[in-house]
């Protein structure tokens, strides 16, 4: 790989003004924090994925000097954790204040319609306890109380969707900040950007084309911008061509957010049962992820066996034998909720072509297409299972011995041998 | 179709209802005319000033780099935006051919713009 960090990462904005597109959103926002109105309210920046909400709270806090105490796990999420930070007559803020150079901490609750969306664990509960005014004819005349009422800190919320009915009723406790897709020209600045940053040749053309296929995700031109740049030759807009329309990406975002958020396997099934997304790229795209999900390696081998499982069920989807969808989707469902570990949201790969376009230029991959799929007849494995699981092994026995009968039984030529040998790390 | 500049922009008289559900939505009023409060709603803001209007409105685009005001009809990408004519920053198609224009973009947002509501 030409680079071991992703872009996204590499390019997370660390300034307000790094962040593309949105103005009025960043202005909002700004302003929030630096009033007070902070205490009245809380703030949820909404709006579709991969358009700089996560990227603005953390960019704003680095500038504005808060210390960002983040809380994503879906476990501690609980009206008691809540209510501790942000509540009234905490005693956490206070300690905080007294370090000179910052202005104190920020609650982020990120992904609030993964999480309270589900299963609210009181969540809601909190933000609406912590913000309601109570206006009673009681509370007017002592005015103390109205003075401790409100937050000790700021609180902001980050959501795909605010209509969501779990969130409805925090509309009225939150000052709503939208984002919106990125307009086109400003997706192009930021991608120009990158390839002078990156030694990227591209076409103006190119660039444009990429964020225009971008739907107005940022995050998603970016990684197509780098795969489509990991060749390392210039960028040309035919090139482009190959991407995967991405105004479905909301679809890929849901899904992955969806199966992997889960805290079992049906809540899994029931993303799954939704999707729109086709089974190939759905595989695909959990292998990409699963590592980002599962950290534990034990784990994360029960994972990869879950879903060799299923990439063996979807080779036999056929039209008549819709029946084994159920047990396609039940065993990749337990393979995204292998991990023990309450989820943290991350940034998705997607879609899936980015593996393939990463490691194989295309010539070479119509012939390892082709290997696999001799190889994946001869062993009765999807052509997928052929690459992963058998070819790394083919490729290590041959090395050892080329004129070992395996290339035979294969029928593999000298062109898909010699490819087989010398090629890199899958 | 009526252009209109979010900054400011005269309606004939709207009626209180329409009025009332103008500024919920993100409307200002201040003695005689009109701006774009909030950007939130400015679909449903540009639903109603079309009914009272009897015919399509568009708002001007400002641009973020040299705040000039623009139209959409200009550019190559309307096909495809899905904030076409919405009052909203873009960038005009003069600056869009300047070189270095991400840190240009930068160094404009990063001046203390932001704290402002000149962006508004
Ligand atoms: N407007 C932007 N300007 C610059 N970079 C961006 C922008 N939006 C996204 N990115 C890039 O994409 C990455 C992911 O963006 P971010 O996490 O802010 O998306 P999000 O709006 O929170 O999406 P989601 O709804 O999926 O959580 C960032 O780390 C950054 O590299
Ligand atoms: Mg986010
Ligand atoms: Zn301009």
């Amino acid at each position: 790989m030409k680079d071991e960090l992703m872009w996204v990462e590499k390019y997370r904005p660390k300034r307000i003004a790094e962040i593309v597109g949105n103005e009025e959103a960043k202005v909002s926002f700004v302003e929030w924090l630096r009033s007070n109105r902070w205490r009245k309210k809380a703030a949820l920046l909404y709006g579709p994925p991969g358009v700089g909400k996560s990227a603005l709270v953390h960019a704003a806090a680095n500038e504005l000097n808060f210390k960002i105490i983040e809380m994503n796990a879906s476990d501690i999420r609980t009206e008691k954790a809540i209510g501790k930070i942000a509540g009234p007559a905490t005693t956490f803020v206070a300690l905080d204040k007294f370090s000179a150079n910052t202005e104190g901490s920020l609650l982020f609750l990120d992904e609030v319609d993964g999480i309270f969306g589900v299963q609210d664990r009181g969540g809601v509960g909190a933000i609406l306890k912590i913000f309601a005014q109570k206006k009673g004819r009681k509370e007017k005349k002592t005015k103390e109380r109205k003075e401790i009422q409100g937050s000790q800190i700021p609180v902001v919320l980050a959501a795909n969707d605010p209509d969501l009915r779990k969130l409805r009723p925090l509309r009225k406790v939150c000052h709503l900040i939208r984002f919106r897709k990125v307009r086109i020209p400003l997706i192009v600045v930021l991608l120009q950007k990158i390839c002078l940053m990156e030694h990227v040749t591209a076409g103006f053309e190119a660039l444009e084309a990429i964020a225009r296929n971008s739907g107005g995700d940022v995050r998603s031109a970016i990684n197509d911008l780098q795969t489509l740049s990991e060749g390392g030759e210039a960028l040309r807009v035919q090139d482009v061509a190959s991407l995967h329309p991405r105004n479905r990406s909301f679809d890929f975002a849901d899904t992955l957010k969806g199966v992997f958020s889960a805290k079992s396997s049906q809540e899994a099934m029931s993303v799954l049962n939704s999707t729109t997304i086709d089974f190939d790229s759905l595989v695909l795209s959990i292998h990409d992820n699963l590592p980002l999900r599962c950290k534990d390696p034990v784990e994360l081998g029960v994972a990869y066996d879950l879903l060799s499982k299923a990439d063996v069920f979807r080779g036999r989807i056929g039209l008549e034998n819709w029946r084994l969808l159920k047990y396609f989707f039940s065993l990749i469902s337990q393979a995204t909720t292998v991990s023990s570990q309450p989820f943290q949201p991350f940034d998705f790969i997607f879609p899936p072509m980015r593996i393939i376009a990463l490691f194989w230029t295309k010539g070479k991959r119509v012939t390892l297409e082709a290997l696999c799929a001799k190889i994946g007849a001869r062993c009765h494995v999807s052509r997928r299972s052929a690459k992963l699981d058998f070819v790394p092994f083919i490729k290590a026995i041959l090395k050892e011995d080329k004129s070992a009968p395996l290339g035979a039984w294969f029928q593999l030529d000298d062109k898909e041998m010699g490819h087989l040998m010398n090629m890199g790390r899958l | 179709m009526q252009v209109l500049n979010r900054k400011s922009f005269k309606l004939p008289f709207v009626g209180k209802d329409k009025f009332v559900r103008l500024t919920r939505v993100g409307l200002g009023y201040d003695g005689g005319s009109f701006h774009v409060r909030d950007n939130n709603n400015v679909e449903k803001i540009v639903d109603i000033i079309s009914d009272v209007l009897g015919e399509k409105v568009s708002f001007f685009q400002t641009c973020v780099l040299c705040g000039q005001d623009f139209l959409c009809s200009g550019c190559r990408h309307q096909d495809l935006c899905p904030t076409k004519d919405l009052p909203l920053q873009c960038i005009c198609e003069n600056c869009r051919a300047t070189p270095k224009l991400y840190d240009q973009y930068v160094k404009n947002l990063g001046s203390g713009k932001l704290a402002s509501t000149e962006l508004r």
